[in-house]
């Protein structure tokens, strides 16, 4: 099963997944399904949210 | 609760869907009554066939209007609302055959309207129970 670190480096930002789907330009519930581990993000969202965190995808996405 | 804030994609979709949706039915109505209208006093006939299927014009453009939304959606709400499309269509599915089966030892025969209505109503309380299944 794939985890990530996606809630963890927006609160570290302070911004409510609102703000973040904002940045990402999806809606809010999609930004709740990739926290929850319920949804695995396209690859292109994957290198949006890589680019907008400064991070490679491998340090936000991995495998349990 | 900042987390439950709808994002900018969230309402300009809200905003567009609500506003091609919206004048859709609204035309479709319009048709709809005038078709009604018109028709009674009507002749059986071809003239009278098409004008009770009129509405159908206007129908089209609500389908317009749902494909058109499906297209602007991100890839997890489309996803999404597939999963609850396909699982109300099931739901309408079982209902039809199994009530066939009722039908066959007696029950009243019902209009083919009613899987219209199943459909819009499982679609509706499947949305409701995924969206409380899946609240933080």
């Amino acid at each position: 099963m794939m985890r990530n670190i996606v809630k963890e480096l927006r609160t570290d930002r302070d911004w409510s997944q609102a703000t973040l789907a904002d940045h990402l330009e999806v809606s809010r519930q999609t930004v709740n399904a990739i926290e929850t581990g319920r949804y695995d993000p396209s690859l292109p969202l994957a290198f949006t949210i890589s680019k907008l965190f400064g991070k490679p995808i491998e340090q936000i996405f991995f495998v349990d | 609760m900042l987390n439950n804030q709808y994002s900018k994609k969230d309402k300009a979709l809200a905003k567009q869907s609500g506003m091609e949706l919206g004048l859709s039915l609204l035309i479709y109505i319009v048709v709809l009554m005038a078709s009604i209208y018109f028709a009674k006093t009507m002749e059986a006939g071809l003239v009278r066939t098409l004008t009770v299927l009129a509405p159908c014009i206007p129908a089209l453009g609500a389908l317009w209007a749902i494909v058109r939304q499906f297209k602007r959606l991100d890839d997890y709400l489309r996803v999404w609302l597939l999963e609850i499309l396909a699982i109300s269509g099931a739901i309408t599915t079982i209902f039809s055959f199994s009530y066939g089966f009722l039908e066959g030892i007696g029950y009243p025969k019902l209009s083919g309207f009613i899987t219209y209505a199943i459909f819009m109503g499982s679609w509706g309380a499947t949305t409701c129970i995924r969206k409380i299944m899946e609240r933080e």
